[in-house]
This record gives C-alpha cells, sequence and structure tokens, in this order.
C-alpha cells in the first residue's frame, strides 16, 4: 500500500508548526472544519448557559434570579450567539469537513481567506461575551436590535455593533469560498444534479447568505452612526423612521433563518436514505424545493411585522407569500416520509434525531403557518407562542440536525464509532426534555404571556415551572453529547471505511478516519 | 363519570410535576387556548385558529401515521428488505397541488378578518394612547380627559416580600374606559421607544412607534376588566406596563367621564397654586415612586453603569433651573425621558423638589409650578424663534 | 479511486511524459454567468435601499462584490494551470503553468538528483527535482499516493538515461 511507503520517510519531516500555530495557521479544510465544529460547541455552552439563567428567573413569578436590566442582557446575548455563534459556526463547521471530501475536491478553494474566515468568529465571540462585563452590562435590546431602544445603550451596544460586523465578514468568507468550492472543484462525472443534497443546501445558503450580509452590516452601522454620529436613519425627530429598520432587519433575517435551516434539510435528507437504505425519495424535487424556498424567503420578511401598522394590502401580501412557503416545506416533509416507506431501516442514533427532526420540525412548521395567518399573528405576536414556534425549528429543527450529522460523520472524522448505547440515552433525554420545555410555551402564548419578560402574571405559573424543569433537563443531556464526543476521539471500536451499511456518497470511499489529504486528484463519478 | 374525573387529576399531577406548590398564592388553571373572545372580531380570530389547527392535526396524522407505520413495518429488524422504487411524477404533483388547495381554503377566512381589522372607519369615540417607558397614556381627545396609567402591583410583591395579588402585574392605578357596544379607535404612538398595546379578549395589538401614530379598533360586547401587556420589547421594565381596559355601560362612562373632567380642572388649578414644602415633599415622593424610582430607585442610589443616581447627584444638588430642565427635557440618547409632556407642572415643581431635599439630598430650595411654567413656555417660545 | 497515472510518451520522441492539472468545472462562462448572478441582486438589493435614503447598505455590497470579483478572476487565472514533465533523450523538459504565469526549466538528466520527503503528520510528501543547486517541485494537483507513484516512475526514467 502506499501508505506504508510514506511512512518510510517520516524521519525527514520539514518543521511544521506545532501546538497552538499548528492551528492558527493551518489552511487545511478538516482543521478549521474541526475548529469551527469546536468553536460552536464552546458558544453552545456559554449561551446554553444563559438559557438556563432565564429559565431559572422564570421558573416562579416574582424577582428571585437576577433582575430585569440582567434579563433583558441574557436573551439579547442568548439569542445573538446561538444564531451567529452556534448555529452558524457548526454548519460552516460541517461545509468545510464534508464539501470537499462529497464533491472530491482537494480542499476549499481558497485555503487562506478560509483560515481568515474561522480567526474572525473568536474575535467576535469574545467581543460579545466581553460586553458583560462593559459599564452597564450587556446589549439589553434584544437580538433583533431594534431602534430607538438599540439607541439608548452604552458603549457594549457599540461593541455588539461591532462583533456583528465581524461576524459578518467572517460569513461572507465563507460562503465565497463554499461557493467557489462547489462550483468549480466537483470532481469529473459530479454534475450539479448529482451533488449530495447537503452540498446543495449549502449552496444555497451560501447564496443566501453574500445576498443578504451586505443588509444587516449597512443596517447595524446605520445604528451604529444615530448613536453616535448624530445621523437620523431610524430617528423619527430627526426624520427617519425606526419601523425602516424592522424591514431592513428582517430583509436581512428572513433569509438568514434559512440559512439555519437549510443545511438541516441537506444533512437529514443525507441521513435516512443511509438508514432506510433506500435511495431519497424525489432528488429533484428537493433540489427544487430548496430553492424555491430560498426564493420566497426574500419576499416574506415583513410577516415578522405584523403588528407594526402596515397597510392591509401589505399585510395580504407578506401573509400570502409567507402561506406559499409550506407547499415546499410540505414537499421536502413528504419526500422524507416517502424515503422511509419501504425500506429496510434501522434506527442508530444519527437515525433516529433525523426522525425527530421530521417530526418536530414539522410542528414548528405548523405553528408557523398559523403565526402566518395575519389575524391570528397579531394575537400571538410577541408572545411565547413564537418562542415555542422558533425554538421548535432552530432547537428540535436546526440542532437536531446538527447533532445527528455529528453522530452520522463523527467515525469518519476521528476514526472511532461512538458509543451507541450513551448515544440513544442522549437522544431520548433530549427529545424528551425539549418538548417538555417548548410545549407548554405554546400554550403561554395563546393565553397571553408576552416574551422577553422578567416577570409574569400568576395564571402562566404552572406551564413557566414545566418548561424551566424541561430545560434543564435538556440542558444537562447535552454534557453525554459532549463526552460522547471526546470519548470518540480519544478511541473506541474502530470505524470501517463504508462505516454504515446503507451510506453512499465519496466521502464513505476514504479511509475512516479520513487522511489529512484527500482527493488531491480527483475521481471520476460514474 | 370516569371521563370527568379524569380532567381534574389529570391537571393535580402536572401541576405536582411542576414541583410549585407553594402555598400562599393562588393559581390558576391551566389555560390551553386562547383567551375567551368578548368581540366579534376576537370571536372569528379565535375561530380562525381553530380551524387551522384542526387541518395541522390532520396533516400531521395522516403524514406521521404513514411515518409510524413505515418505522414499524418497515424495519430491518423485522427482516423488510428495502424497495429501491424514487421519483414518481404524479405522487410529487399531487403533494405540492393539495396542500395549495387547503392553503386557500385558510386564506380566505383570514382575508376577512384582514380588512375588518383594518378598518378603522366611523368609529364611535377615539382615544389616543401614548407609550412611555413604563406606562401608558390614555388621552381622550374629545373630551379633554388625560390621564397616566401605571403599574399597581407593589414593588414588594414583585421582590417576593408580599404575597402576590389576584391580578399581580396585571393592574394598575387608571384603567382605560369605555363604554361597551361602542367601536373604540384607538391612536397610538410612543414618547421614547416602541411599546405595543395589546388586549387579548379583544384581539386588539398595535404597535405605538415614536414619531408615528398607527390606529386600530375594537368593540366589545361585553362589560368587565379585560387585562393586556406590552408586547414590544421596551428596556427593563418591558413586563412592569400593563394594559387595563374596563368596558361599562353608557350611563357609568357618562359618570366616570364628569368626574374626570373635575379632577383635570382641579389639577390645572394646582399649577397656578404656591405650595409650602412640606406639600411638596409629599406629593413629590408619590411623584418620584411612580415615575422616577423604576430606574433611579426608590432610595435614589441609582444602578451604577447604567442609571445615574439622585443622592447627590451634581443637578439635583445643583443650580435648580438645569434641574429643572432636564426632568421637563430628557437627555437625548439615553433612557432619560422628557417629562414636560407628561407630567403636570405642579408634579414636576413637587418632585424636583423631592430630589433636592429628599433621598439623602438638603438643598433646602424649593421648585414651585410658576417656575415651571415659566421654563416650560420659555422653551416653547424659543423654539420657533431657533426655526 | 483511480489514482493510475498517464505516463506513457505523448510523441514519438519522448521518453516519457506526465501532465496533470488542477480539477476545474466552472467554464468561463459559466464563472461569469454565476458572479453576475450574485453581483447584480446584491447590488440591486442595497441600490433599492440606497434609493429609499439607507445608503450605508451600499458600501458593504460594494466591498462585498469586491471581493466576489477577486473570487472569480482568481479562480479564472488558475483555470489554465497545469504542470508537465517530459523526458526526451536526456533533457527533462519541466513546464508549469500557474496563475498566468509560465515557467519552464530544462534540466540535463545526468545531472539530476531526485528529492523525495516523506509524509510528515500534517504535511505533504515532497517531490522534486535538484540540478544545480535548485530544486523544482513537482506533483502540486497529485496527493501523496500519487506523487511517489509519479517519483517511482521518474527514478527508473531517470537512471535508465
Amino acid at each position: 500500500m502506499a501508505h506504508d511507503a510514506t511512512h518510510a520517510h517520516d524521519d525527514h519531516g520539514h518543521a511544521q508548526p506545532s501546538g497552538i500555530m499548528r492551528w492558527l495557521t493551518t489552511t487545511n479544510h478538516k482543521d478549521i472544519g474541526s475548529l469551527y465544529m469546536w468553536f460552536a460547541g464552546i458558544m453552545f455552552l456559554i449561551a446554553g448557559t444563559m438559557a438556563l439563567v432565564i429559565r431559572a428567573e422564570l421558573f416562579q413569578p416574582g424577582l428571585q434570579v437576577v433582575d430585569p436590566e440582567f434579563f433583558n442582557q441574557m436573551t439579547t446575548l442568548h439569542g445573538l450567539i446561538m444564531v451567529f455563534g452556534v448555529i452558524m459556526p457548526a454548519w460552516a463547521g460541517f461545509a468545510n469537513w464534508q464539501i470537499p471530501l462529497m464533491i472530491g475536491a482537494p480542499d476549499m478553494a481558497f485555503p487562506r481567506m478560509n483560515n481568515w474566515g474561522f480567526w474572525l468568529l473568536p474575535v467576535a465571540g469574545f467581543l460579545l461575551v466581553l460586553t458583560l462585563f462593559m459599564p452597564g452590562g450587556g446589549p439589553a435590546g434584544g437580538w433583533t436590535m431594534y431602534p430607538p431602544l438599540f439607541i439608548q445603550g452604552g458603549i457594549s451596544y457599540d461593541l455588539t455593533i461591532f462583533a456583528v460586523h465581524i461576524l459578518g465578514a467572517s460569513s461572507i468568507m465563507g460562503s465565497i469560498n463554499i461557493i467557489t468550492t462547489i462550483l468549480n472543484m466537483r470532481a469529473p462525472g459530479m454534475t450539479m444534479m448529482k451533488m449530495p443534497l447537503f452540498v446543495w443546501t449549502w449552496l444555497i445558503t451560501a447564496y443566501l447568505l453574500i445576498a443578504t450580509v451586505p443588509v444587516l452590516a449597512g443596517a447595524v452601522t446605520m445604528l451604529l452612526t444615530d448613536r453616535n454620529f448624530d445621523t437620523h436613519f431610524f430617528n423619527a425627530a430627526g426624520g427617519g423612521d425606526p419601523v425602516m429598520f424592522q424591514h431592513i432587519f428582517w430583509f436581512f433575517g428572513h433569509p438568514e433563518v434559512y440559512i439555519l435551516i437549510l443545511p438541516a434539510f441537506g444533512v437529514v435528507s443525507q441521513i435516512i436514505p443511509t438508514f432506510a437504505r433506500k435511495p431519497l425519495f424525489g432528488y429533484a424535487s428537493m433540489v427544487y424545493a430548496t430553492a424555491s424556498i430560498a426564493i420566497l424567503s426574500f419576499i416574506v420578511w415583513a410577516h415578522h411585522m405584523f403588528t407594526v401598522g402596515m397597510p392591509a394590502t401589505a399585510q395580504l401580501f407578506f401573509m400570502y407569500s409567507t402561506m406559499l412557503i409550506a407547499v415546499p416545506t410540505g414537499v421536502k416533509v413528504f419526500n422524507w416520509v416517502a424515503t422511509m416507506w419501504k425500506g429496510s431501516m434501522t434506527f442508530e442514533t444519527p437515525m433516529l434525531f433525523a426522525i425527530a427532526f421530521v417530526c418536530l420540525f414539522t410542528i414548528g412548521g405548523f405553528s408557523g403557518l398559523v403565526c402566518a395567518m395575519t389575524p391570528v399573528d397579531i394575537q400571538i405576536h410577541d408572545t411565547y407562542y413564537v418562542v415555542a414556534h422558533f425554538h421548535y425549528v432552530l432547537v428540535s429543527g436546526a440542532l437536531f440536525a446538527i447533532i445527528a450529522g455529528v453522530y452520522y460523520w463523527l467515525p469518519k472524522w476521528t476514526g472511532h464509532m461512538y458509543d451507541e448505547r450513551l448515544g440513544k440515552l442522549h437522544f431520548w433525554l433530549s427529545v424528551i426534555s425539549m418538548n417538555i420545555t417548548f410545549f407548554p410555551m405554546h400554550f403561554l402564548g395563546l393565553a397571553g404571556m408576552p416574551r422577553r419578560y422578567a416577570d409574569y402574571a400568576l395564571q402562566f405559573a404552572e406551564f413557566n415551572a414545566i418548561a424551566s424543569v424541561g430545560a434543564f433537563l435538556f440542558g444537562f443531556s447535552q454534557l453525554i453529547f459532549l463526552y460522547l464526543i471526546i470519548k470518540a476521539i480519544k478511541g473506541g471500536q474502530k470505524a470501517t471505511d463504508q462505516v454504515w451499511e446503507g451510506a453512499e456518497g465519496l466521502e464513505w470511499t476514504v479511509p475512516s478516519p479520513a487522511p489529512y489529504h484527500t482527493f488531491e486528484t480527483a475521481p471520476v463519478v460514474k | 363519570m370516569k371521563r370527568s374525573a379524569l380532567r381534574p387529576l389529570l391537571g393535580k399531577t402536572l401541576a405536582a410535576l411542576s414541583g410549585t406548590m407553594i402555598s400562599g398564592v393562588v393559581w390558576a388553571d391551566y389555560q390551553f387556548n386562547l383567551r375567551e373572545p368578548q368581540s366579534a372580531l376576537a370571536r372569528d380570530v379565535y375561530d380562525l385558529h381553530t380551524l387551522i389547527n384542526l387541518v395541522c392535526l390532520g396533516i400531521f396524522i395522516v403524514v406521521f401515521g404513514a411515518m409510524f407505520y413505515s418505522i414499524w413495518k418497515h424495519r430491518k429488524s423485522a427482516g423488510h428488505k428495502a424497495e429501491h422504487f424514487h421519483e414518481n411524477t404524479t405522487v410529487e404533483i399531487i403533494w405540492t397541488i393539495i396542500p395549495f388547495f387547503i392553503l386557500i381554503g385558510m386564506a380566505y377566512p383570514a382575508t376577512k378578518q384582514v380588512l375588518a381589522m383594518k378598518d378603522t372607519s366611523n368609529p364611535d369615540m377615539t382615544v389616543k394612547v401614548t407609550g412611555y417607558q413604563w406606562k401608558w397614556e390614555y388621552d381622550y381627545l374629545k373630551d379633554d380627559v388625560k390621564f397616566m396609567s401605571t403599574l399597581s402591583t407593589p414593588r414588594a410583591q414583585i421582590q417576593n416580600k408580599e404575597a402576590k395579588g389576584e391580578h399581580y402585574l396585571l393592574e394598575v392605578d387608571e384603567p382605560m374606559v369605555v363604554p361597551v357596544n361602542k367601536k373604540v379607535r384607538v391612536l397610538l404612538t410612543a414618547g421614547d421607544v416602541i411599546h405595543a398595546w395589546w388586549v387579548p379578549e379583544l384581539a386588539v395589538k398595535q404597535d405605538a412607534i415614536p414619531g408615528f401614530i398607527r390606529d386600530a379598533w375594537f368593540k366589545s360586547e361585553t362589560t368587565g376588566t379585560f387585562r393586556g401587556q406590552c408586547t414590544e420589547l421596551c428596556g427593563k421594565d418591558h413586563a412592569f406596563m400593563p394594559i387595563v381596559v374596563k368596558v361599562v355601560t353608557q350611563e357609568e362612562y357618562d359618570a366616570w367621564l364628569a368626574a374626570k373632567k373635575q379632577g383635570a380642572a382641579m389639577a390645572a388649578a394646582d399649577n397656578s397654586k404656591t405650595f409650602g414644602k412640606e406639600e411638596l415633599m409629599a406629593k413629590g415622593e408619590a411623584v418620584y415612586n411612580a415615575n422616577c424610582a423604576a430606574c433611579h430607585q426608590a432610595n435614589g442610589a441609582g444602578i451604577p453603569g447604567a442609571f445615574p443616581g439622585i443622592t447627590g447627584s451634581a443637578i439635583a444638588t445643583g443650580p435648580i433651573d438645569a434641574h429643572i430642565d432636564i426632568v421637563l427635557n430628557g437627555k437625548p440618547g439615553t433612557a432619560m425621558a422628557a417629562f414636560g409632556n407628561q407630567l403636570s407642572e405642579a408634579d414636576i415643581a413637587a418632585v424636583v423638589t423631592y430630589q433636592r431635599n429628599g433621598l439623602g439630598n438638603s438643598v433646602g430650595d424649593v421648585a414651585q409650578p410658576v417656575q415651571v411654567a415659566g421654563m416650560k413656555g420659555g422653551a416653547e417660545a424659543a423654539a420657533p424663534a431657533g426655526n | 479511486m483511480p489514482l493510475a497515472l498517464d505516463t506513457s510518451p505523448q510523441t514519438e520522441q519522448d521518453r516519457f511524459s506526465f501532465f496533470s492539472r488542477p480539477n476545474c468545472s466552472l467554464t468561463r462562462t459559466e464563472r461569469d454567468r454565476v458572479f453576475w448572478g450574485i453581483a447584480t441582486v446584491t447590488l440591486l438589493v442595497a441600490s433599492v435601499f440606497s434609493w429609499l435614503g439607507y445608503w450605508l447598505i451600499l458600501p458593504f455590497a460594494g466591498i462585498e462584490v469586491g471581493v466576489l470579483a477577486w473570487a472569480f478572476a482568481a479562480l479564472g487565472s488558475n483555470a489554465g494551470d497545469y504542470e508537465s514533465i517530459r523526458i526526451r533523450g536526456d533533457e527533462i523538459l519541466i513546464e508549469r503553468r500557474h496563475g498566468g504565469h509560465l515557467e519552464s526549466r530544462t534540466l540535463n538528466g545526468k545531472w539530476v538528483k531526485l528529492v523525495l520527503v516523506g509524509a510528515r503528520p500534517g504535511g505533504k510528501v515532497k517531490l522534486a527535482l535538484r540540478s544545480c543547486g535548485r530544486e523544482t517541485e513537482l506533483g502540486a494537483y497529485l496527493t501523496d499516493e500519487a506523487r511517489l507513484e509519479l517519483a517511482k516512475a521518474l527514478q527508473t526514467r531517470i537512471n535508465a538515461g
């Protein structure tokens, strides 16, 4: 084997950066993929702790744990970090590891830019956490940063804006890299309509990022100049319009939520055929559905603002366009179920998480449909119903897909199988506690509990207490996941190259663990 | 018999699970749905929500019935061999078209309701509602009645020093009062940041945006007290600015309005009076606790880094004119609001006096309503000249 | 996966020839189309917001489109990259094109030493030909395995010469 031949020359090695310098200077897509994943993991623990502070305060009515000012800082930073510091970097980690392996490319198209793109993230993450130690504490204006409230705060608000700029720059570099890699570095024979669905979803995600991140950067910059340089973009007293910020923010924000969920669709579309031992039912329709969702995401933004007082025609337009999204999303769910139908299914941990994803994400989709109906939304806008809705699509949606993907590819990354028994325990604890946490929030919202409340009326006490118990259970269950990953890195049962019986795709043709360099000569795809 | 016994049992089990058996507090029932609607519009919304839920439930049962059947039947451990079919254009077209028609069925009633909600024409009365951090102002435009409505739940209950009352956080000192069966148009705006005015039972929610006026309407079909809360994050006391609407009969409303007008006349008289220091201090303490204590704290210490203290501050111990000025006009770019259009001259004079001679300060001088009025008038006179 | 090298002589004079180039799945027209597709949407969105008075989005969109243009230009300039080695009698002809920059070197087969440095953790196998005190690295677009194969093939040809 050629492998052995290379080892014979080991002692002639050049001086290679080691220790921290290796990670700081690495341009290898697998190294950078791992860095993204670890960063996401660390930020998940930080933002998860913030969620537990929130749930601790809301366990009972009255103020017990924190004061309202700090509570608002927690909700703001929890949202910002979970969106920009956890879910997005985790997907970037998957993209770095998997896309070159899946399309038969030796690395990303711009390895140096890849390195910069990653190392901007810890800087931004550090700034966001640092805001908590500034005079007056962290930003407390909500992750949506609506003015004029966001204009009132202190220095930490400027730091937050700066952090968002850095995060945006990182996303842009990542997306340009991903788009060029996917388009230009496919192996011969890997036509667009042969690409694994995960690659397709990331291609569309990267496109959404490139189209919307400048809008976010511009929006927060205008906040910054309104705060510090006496401009009046969003200041009514100076002829500006605070509602316009919401339009601009959500013009970015709605595509952003699909940026968080589209790669999840991709991962689940890889996992279900593997464990059903049956090809994906409608590959082409999945690709078209993903593209339709992306296009629709540009014309639905104002459904986040049905209560700002838009004219009836605008409300109707955004209601109809939002309802339309249910069609391609339905196509996806039907496809997954049809893929399972008459397969030969086994239920390893990745498959369990993928099935939970399909089922629970659909619940989030249904509550999304309820929210899309303008008259109903006006009742439940800014209540816990919305909190329940977006946690169903982001926790049991995006996060569960991330977890499923990690279990699915961990043997390829580390060369070891994870502990299946503990993995199943992690699954059951997560899926049960997730529902205990977020299902009661639907009832809270319908009954009238507004979101971002540090304290609430007595009739909301029971469901809040239940949700808090669930949240702590969910939070601590994730430590099992961390333990499992570390265990698989350190050792365990050797994984085969194929890993899963029903797995198909180029990544399963390379050894486990995947060698440092793969596909320097492109494989030929038939 | 059995079935009826099941429900309370289930409720008790859930409550026990939640582990919140705290004595001395009245716990309400578990509420799973929207609140009982009190207007025709709210009833329509309630029914629309029920309809969508039933449709979703139906789809859920069909799709996930199939999925779980498949999970059970098409297991490898049950010896099922995978079939290799995929792509079926007919099936794919059907499952694209059917949801589309279901959506149209749902959009029809929703559209009618949107148009009804937006129709604020021909109201029986109009009330202008202004959101401030963290209170609401109600202005009965035709009747010259204007008042502030602030949370009346004592801070001690929030701090868990006292048992919480039945309407904890849902009670105000001065509720909005409207007659039953009258179309009430609400004009919404805000003085500082965005707030949102919401009364769930009447299906009315509208953001209050500084610098803009938006409208909404409601028509209650029953008398009663309906409670809502602010639903747009507006800073630290976002959870502490409830909305209470008291719907009464026309006669009761007329009587209430007459009493309010009389009260307004007395308050106006206060503005030209000269008060003694004791009077100002007593009045000032009340005004301070209702308007200032949320940020500057009841003892005047403030919250370091976020809100400056009053005790020993340069403004509260410096020249009195500058002190009155900041209370009147606020400090732009901070949470310090301009109270000139929220409080009467007498109130401002009282609170300034209280801040200078209470809360650990002892400057000794007093502010009088006339002095405040002079500064207010001066500012107004100067503004046009400046432009 | 196929890693076989085509090292058969291409012309009659060549005793040995080797040609490799990075994989490039995007043609020039496709590249232009993708770039303008993305740039148009981004700039259009930013322009609409500018027209509404919110012009600070435009500079960010401009910077982004600039970076995108640079990236696509870089792809374009690397599109013609290749590396070729031919042995003709005693002469070894090495030709490399990198980013539009052509470099060629002719070595005398008698005064050439093949340098092979094995894989290090985190590094690649290095293959080079050394002559007159100058090393020319080879096999930039190959895997470690393929580079070793190429080394073997070259070694026999050099020795034979």
